[in-house]
C-alpha cells in the first residue's frame, strides 16, 4: 500500500483508516502502529484525521413511523391504480355467459335441427332488409344526395401522424404527401374548384400534381408556400423554426412579417422562418439530408445532443430522459437507415460515450 | 436512532426485490419498508422539506413498480434506488428552483438532531462541540460534496457505489470527497486554534 504522500483527506477517506478508527481489531492496529514507527511524520496527520472520522456527524431532520406509513399508504394506492391501468390494456377474460354459451352450443349438438332453424330465421331477415332498401331506392329514386352535397363541401380531412409513425398517401388531386412522425395535415375533402389549400403542423414532403388553374397552397402558422406543380417539404414543428426547402421547380412563400412579405424559391434552396424572433434567412442544402426522413434514414450530421433527443422521441415515439447532464457541446454525427431504436442509441452511444436503458416506451441516457 | 430499527423482517431485501420484480406488490413493500427510511433520511439532508421529500420518496417507488419488469438486471436494489432518488430530488429541486438547504433557519432548528456516524466504541472520545461543528460544517458544502460525504460516511456506501449512484467516475468521486473532506477539515481546525490562542 502507497502511502507515502497521503494527506489528512487521503487518511479520513480510506476505508481501511476508517475500519481501524471506528471498529479498531488485533490486527489493524498491529498494522497502523508499524505504519506510524516506520513513518513517524504522518502523526499530526493521522491524529487530525482520526478526529475527523469520529466526529463526522450531519444535521437530519427526524422521520417519524407515522410519516413513513402514511407515505407508504400513499404508495400503495397509487400502486393498485398502475396494476388496474394495466390489468384493462391485457385481453379481457371470457365472463359468465359465454362460458355458458359454449357450453350451451355443446349440448345441442345432437338436435342440430334447432341451429338450423335458427339459421334460416336470421337469413329470412336479412333478405326481406335488403329487397325493402332495393324497393325503395327503385321507387323513390330520392333527391336526399344532392341535400347532401353543399355540407359535404366543408367536411375537412384531417391526417395525423402522431410520433412513431410515418405517413404516406395521394392526395384526390393526385399530389403525393409524405407526413412525418407527429406531424398533421388538414384541408377540405376533395379541394374547392379553384385552389388546393391545405394546413400543416409538423414537417411533410409534398410531390405536387400540376394543374395551373389550382394554386397548391400550404399553411403553417400564418405562412403560406404557393406552388404549381413542383416538390417540396416543409418542416414547421410548433416551438421550433420552419423550414421550407424547393427540390424542383418553383414556389412562392408569403410571410406575415411586417408588409406581407413574398419570397421566391430556386431549385435547391430553402428559406427559414423565425415567427417568434420575426426573422427571414435563406438556406442552401443537401437534398440527401433534408429528405433522407423519407427514404427512412435519419441523419446527424454534427447535431447537438438536444436535437437528436427530440429527433429520436419523435422518430420512435418515446420519451427520453437524461439520468446525469451531458456535457453542453457534445454534437454527435451518424446516419441510420431503418434502424431499431435500441441500434441507433447503439451507434451513437459510441462516439457519445453514454449507456442506455429501453424501459417500454422510456428511455434512459447516463452519460459517461 | 437505529437505521435499520424498521427492517425487523427474516426475509432479505434480495427476495423482495425479485418478488417486486415478478410483480408482486408484497414485494414492493418489504423493498420500502427496508429502504423508505434511508431513503428519507438522505433526501432530507440534501433538502429538509418533508414534503418535498415525501414527493421525492413516493415517485421513486411507484416507478420502481411502473417499470418493475425491467429491473431483472439490477444487481444492487439499494444502490439503484438512492440512484433514483438522487436523480429525482436534483430534477425535482431544479424545477421547482427551490428554496435550498441553506435555508434551515431559527424555527426548525430544533427538528434537526445530529446524526453521527456509528460505532460500537463508546469511549471513543468524539466530542460533541465538534460533532456539531462538523455537522455546520457539511452543511455548508455544495450539493455534490454533500451527498458523497452522506453516502460514504452515513449510508455505508463503496466508492464504486456512490459513484454509481451521483453517476461519475470513480476517480471524480473520490476528487469530490477529498475536496469536501479539505474544507470540512478547514472548519474542525480553525476555531481550536483561536480556543487554544
Amino acid at each position: 500500500m502507497c502511502k507515502e504522500s497521503y494527506t489528512v483527506e487521503d487518511f479520513v477517506l480510506d476505508p481501511e483508516f476508517q475500519k481501524w478508527v471506528l471498529h479498531p481489531n488485533k490486527e489493524s492496529n498491529c498494522y497502523w502502529d508499524k505504519f506510524l514507527t516506520e513513518h513517524p511524520q504522518f502523526r499530526e496527520n493521522i491524529i487530525t484525521a482520526r478526529k475527523l472520522v469520529i466526529n463526522m456527524a450531519k444535521k437530519t431532520v427526524v422521520v417519524s413511523d407515522e410519516q413513513l406509513e402514511d407515505t407508504w399508504e400513499l404508495i400503495n394506492k397509487k400502486a393498485k391504480e398502475v396494476s388496474i391501468r394495466e390489468g384493462n390494456e391485457k385481453v379481457v377474460p371470457l365472463n359468465a355467459e359465454t362460458t355458458i354459451f359454449r357450453h350451451s352450443k355443446v349440448m345441442h349438438h345432437p338436435g342440430k335441427g334447432w341451429a338450423n332453424h335458427q339459421f334460416y330465421k336470421l337469413l329470412a331477415i336479412l333478405l326481406l332488409t335488403f329487397g325493402l332498401a332495393i324497393c325503395a331506392n327503385l321507387f323513390f329514386p330520392s333527391n336526399l344526395p344532392q341535400e347532401v352535397e353543399p355540407e359535404a363541401a366543408v367536411v375537412f380531412e384531417n391526417h395525423i401522424a402522431p410520433p412513431g409513425v410515418k405517413s404516406s398517401f395521394t392526395l384526390a388531386d393526385g399530389s403525393k404527401v409524405m407526413l412525418n412522425a407527429g406531424s398533421s395535415l388538414r384541408y377540405i375533402k376533395g379541394f374547392e374548384s379553384h385552389q388546393r389549400v391545405l394546413e400543416l403542423e409538423g414537417e411533410a414532403f409534398f410531390d405536387v400534381a400540376k394543374s395551373p388553374n389550382r394554386p397548391f397552397m400550404v399553411k403553417s402558422e400564418g405562412v403560406t408556400t404557393t406552388a404549381l406543380g413542383t416538390s417540396f417539404n416543409i418542416k414547421a414543428y410548433r416551438g421550433g423554426t420552419m423550414d421550407i426547402a424547393l427540390v424542383s421547380g418553383q414556389v412562392q412563400v408569403s410571410i406575415p412579417l411586417e408588409e406581407n412579405h413574398l419570397v421566391s424559391l430556386q431549385q435547391g434552396q430553402g428559406i427559414r422562418v423565425n415567427m417568434s424572433k420575426k426573422s427571414v434567412s435563406k438556406f442552401e442544402f443537401d437534398e440527401d439530408v433534408l429528405l433522407a426522413w423519407t427514404r427512412k434514414t435519419i441523419v446527424f450530421r454534427q447535431t447537438p445532443i438536444n436535437e437528436i433527443k427530440s429527433t429520436l422521441e419523435n422518430w420512435f415515439g418515446v420519451k427520453i430522459t437524461y439520468v446525469n447532464r451531458p456535457e453542453n457541446d457534445l454534437e454527435i454525427s451518424g446516419r441510420f437507415t431503418d434502424q431499431t431504436l435500441e441500434n441507433v442509441l447503439k451507434g451513437l452511444s459510441h462516439s457519445a460515450r453514454f449507456d442506455f436503458r429501453i424501459v417500454d416506451d422510456q428511455v434512459f441516457l447516463t452519460f459517461n | 436512532m437505529n437505521v435499520s430499527s424498521n427492517t425487523s423482517t427474516l426475509v432479505s431485501p434480495e427476495r423482495y426485490w425479485s418478488l417486486l420484480v415478478e410483480g408482486d406488490r408484497k414485494g414492493l413493500e418489504g423493498i420500502y419498508r427496508c429502504y423508505a427510511r434511508d431513503l428519507f433520511k438522505f433526501g432530507m439532508s440534501i433538502f429538509p422539506d418533508y414534503d418535498f421529500v415525501q414527493d421525492c420518496v413516493q415517485e421513486v417507488f411507484l416507478d420502481v413498480w411502473k417499470y418493475h419488469k425491467s429491473l431483472g438486471e439490477v444487481s444492487n436494489s439499494k444502490v439503484y434506488l438512492f440512484r433514483t432518488m438522487s436523480h429525482k430530488i436534483f430534477k425535482e429541486a431544479k424545477r421547482l428552483k427551490k428554496r435550498v438547504w441553506e435555508e434551515i433557519n431559527e424555527d426548525n432548528a430544533k427538528l434537526l438532531y445530529v446524526d453521527c456516524v456509528e460505532s460500537e466504541l463508546v469511549a471513543l472520545q468524539a466530542k460533541e462541540h465538534l460533532q456539531k461543528k462538523l455537522a455546520m460544517a457539511l452543511e455548508k458544502l455544495p450539493h455534490r460534496q454533500k451527498q458523497v460525504l452522506l453516502h460514504l460516511f452515513f449510508d455505508k456506501f463503496t466508492y464504486e457505489e456512490v459513484s454509481k449512484i451521483m453517476g461519475i467516475n470513480l476517480r471524480s468521486t473520490y476528487t469530490l470527497a477529498w475536496k469536501a473532506i479539505a474544507s470540512v477539515k478547514k472548519h474542525l481546525l480553525l476555531p481550536i486554534l483561536l480556543f487554544i490562542g
